[in-house]
């Protein structure tokens, strides 16, 4: 059987490495890239544009093409993130707590470039442990119940406390502002309407895309009109930028980006997390665990390289279960997973032994998109900058005009374009009082996902006559409570070290609390 | 406006909130009212937290709230609201063509040394061009639905 895997893998290679396939893996990551930079189009959306598109080609080319297009865009996503604080797809929320710092700082093009590396180094670090782990890593995930995904939440819901730099009071009231927003319309667990005020449209509750434009492209535009200034940052072209940036990013951040994307793998096996979580929980990883956690938020390097490898590491985690067991980890996976049915491959068991040599072209060929993503994203890169050098009142416009477009290609709903708008305009006015969008965006992200899995652990303790056996004692629960626990502390009992030692701690004298 | 204010403002708005969200999870019945409660309650107790931080605070921080062009953010909010709202009348593309004119103008309005001329001339180029890409890329190249009217 082991003979039989590398000789699939081996002949996965040879077939990836066909003149076709690569034209389709260069078409591919060329069109994800642009669709993940247009705020509000997400990575699923663009996978699923490019369906119907494979049904005319052999099951493994259109595969190949499929997964191109899928690190395309959540490597796109970081363009939007880094030159106009917007994030391009939800999963790079994370990347611009740095990213639009570096370019406000003058180092668009460096942050552009390190998101580039660390997304293409995230995304064969994740195809890597797909291709080597997933039998194995399919069964842990198997161990994640209902409790387990609610203190996972909670675990991501500390990274508040990474993003609230001298303000956690705020950043917390945020993150819970976004839970409540989440649990407007039906109760997941026992689908009453709740929040509705009678307006019917929000029995459906606030969808998430739209909100997430709302918070960060909306708001994000009002803030770059408040004052006079013509354009968003100054940009100059760095020369000779790849060389030094490399050995940089290798004696900075060598084990941010492995630490990050084997966060980012691993959460990508769980169904529902996907890279938002993932990239969240990857940047407060690197912040608690780096000397200096106060460079964070003001253009760190480290942050953009977590953010970005971990996000495009989830690929290779949310196919380990979809491919293993047939249970997609996120919605893109969802969508390759309906073309994979619609070309007769059913995913699962008998995956390998039926249809051994398409699954293996279609996971070696993501090793193959991520390297050749070097050169593509590389060249675009020099495009998108030049965004820098478009005047802000022209800018401004076309935010507003993509942000519709995005927040109603969802559901076809100007429902959704009416939230986009308020959203954004309540994040400007909460940004004006100390609390961020990305604290709010986070909690609507986790609520949903917290509630049901709350409310599902709560009839099963019920039911089994222990809230402290289901809720607390599963070893599973346990650590990730540990983890938590230890998130939330970590940051002050290291503040209050510094300061018994006599380091100078600098605090945020703009918030009185 | 002080920060301290701006504050103090923030935390009664959260209150107020929290009586609006707590009066409806009142009516709602166990499991659905669980996390509700949980998240009123986290709310109101960080809101009176910052709310007597700031009023038992001698710390006075100006913000340069006074920088901000606030006449200008409430234009693009208002007309954005319309632009919005007439979308579904007239079609998205349409009347996008109209607000990026109006938008531009408008916007640079701030710069002097620009003739109007020249300012509703560029605006006409970049909403033209801008509204035939966003043809060419949403609808004929990624199939993305757009709001129609009875114009296009």
């Amino acid at each position: 059987m082991e003979q039989n895997i590398i000789e699939l893998i081996i002949s996965g290679f040879m077939n990836s490495l066909s003149p076709y396939h690569i034209l389709l893996m260069v078409f591919g990551i060329a069109a994800g890239i642009v669709v993940g930079t247009l705020p509000g189009l997400t990575a699923t959306m663009a996978v699923a544009l490019l369906v119907p598109v494979t049904f005319v080609m052999e099951p493994a080319s259109g595969l190949v093409m499929l997964g191109a297009v899928w690190c395309g865009a959540i490597y796109g996503g970081a363009n939007a993130a880094i030159l106009l604080n917007i994030p391009g797809t939800p999963s790079s929320i994370a990347t611009t707590f740095d990213g639009y710092q570096m370019t406000k700082n003058g180092a668009a093009d460096k942050a552009l470039l390190a998101s580039l590396i660390s997304s293409v180094i995230g995304g064969i670090v994740g195809v890597v442990i797909l291709l080597t782990l997933f039998a194995p890593l399919a069964q842990v995930s198997l161990k994640f119940g209902k409790p387990e995904y609610f203190w996972l939440c909670i675990f991501g819901l500390t990274t508040i406390s990474a993003m609230s730099t001298g303000n956690v009071l705020k950043g917390l009231l945020g993150g819970l502002l976004g839970l409540l927003i989440g649990t407007i319309g039906l109760d997941p667990v026992a689908g009453i309407p709740r929040f509705t005020f009678g307006y019917r449209p929000l029995i459906q509750g606030i969808q998430l895309v739209p909100a997430l434009i709302g918070f960060f492209a909306f708001s994000q535009m009002l803030t770059l009109m408040e004052r006079n200034e013509k354009y968003i940052a100054k940009y100059k072209q760095t020369p000779n930028l790849f060389k030094s940036l490399v050995s940089e990013m290798l004696q900075k951040g060598r084990s941010i980006i492995i630490r990050s994307s084997i966060l980012g793998a691993f959460i990508g096996m769980l169904p529902g997390a996907g890279g938002p979580v993932a990239s969240l929980i990857a940047y407060n990883e690197a912040k608690r665990w780096d000397k200096n956690p106060e460079k964070y938020g003001k253009g760190a390097l480290e942050g953009i390289m977590a953010s970005e490898s971990s996000n495009n590491a989830v690929i290779g985690g949310s196919l380990i279960p979809m491919m293993a067991l047939g249970i997609p980890g996120c919605p893109a996976a969802a969508v390759v997973m309906g073309g994979l049915l619609a070309h007769g491959i059913i995913p699962g068991s008998k995956l390998l032994t039926q249809s051994g040599d398409v699954a293996y072209t279609f996971i070696t060929s993501l090793i193959i998109a991520n390297l050749i993503m070097l050169p593509v994203g590389y060249f675009m890169i020099k495009l998108v900058a030049n965004i820098l050098n478009v005047p802000l009142y022209f800018v401004a416009p076309i935010i507003l005009v993509l942000s519709s477009i995005g927040a109603y290609a969802l559901r076809n709903s100007m429902f959704d374009v009416f939230v986009m708008v308020i959203f954004g305009v309540i994040a400007y006015i909460l940004s004006k009082v100390g609390i961020d969008p990305g604290p709010l965006a986070l909690g609507l992200v986790l609520g949903p996902i917290a509630e049901d899995a709350l409310g599902v652990s709560l009839v099963i303790a019920h039911a089994k006559g222990s809230i402290l056996q289901i809720m607390f004692l599963r070893p599973v629960s346990f650590i990730l409570i540990i983890l938590s626990i230890l998130s939330v502390f970590t940051p002050l009992i290291l503040s209050h070290i510094k300061k018994n030692i006599g380091l100078e701690v600098k605090k945020n004298d703009s918030t009185v609390c | 406006m002080t920060q301290r204010f701006a504050n103090i403002i923030m935390s009664f708005v959260m209150l107020g909130i929290c009586a609006v969200f707590l009066y409806q999870t009142n009516k709602l019945s166990y499991p659905s009212n669980v996390f509700p409660y949980i998240l009123i309650g986290g709310i109101a107790i960080l809101s009176l937290i910052i709310l007597l931080q700031n009023v038992f605070s001698k710390v006075e921080v100006r913000e340069k709230f006074n920088q901000i062009n606030y006449k200008r953010i409430i234009s693009i909010v208002v007309i954005s609201i319309i632009y919005i709202s007439v979308i579904s009348t007239f079609g998205f593309y349409s009347v996008t063509f109209i607000y990026l004119i109006v938008m531009c103008v408008s916007l640079q309005s701030q710069e002097a040394n620009i003739k109007m001329a020249m300012k509703v001339r560029n605006s006409l180029l970049l909403s033209t061009s801008i509204v035939i890409l966003v043809y060419i890329v949403f609808n004929i190249l990624l199939k993305v639905p757009t709001p129609r009217g009875f114009l296009i």
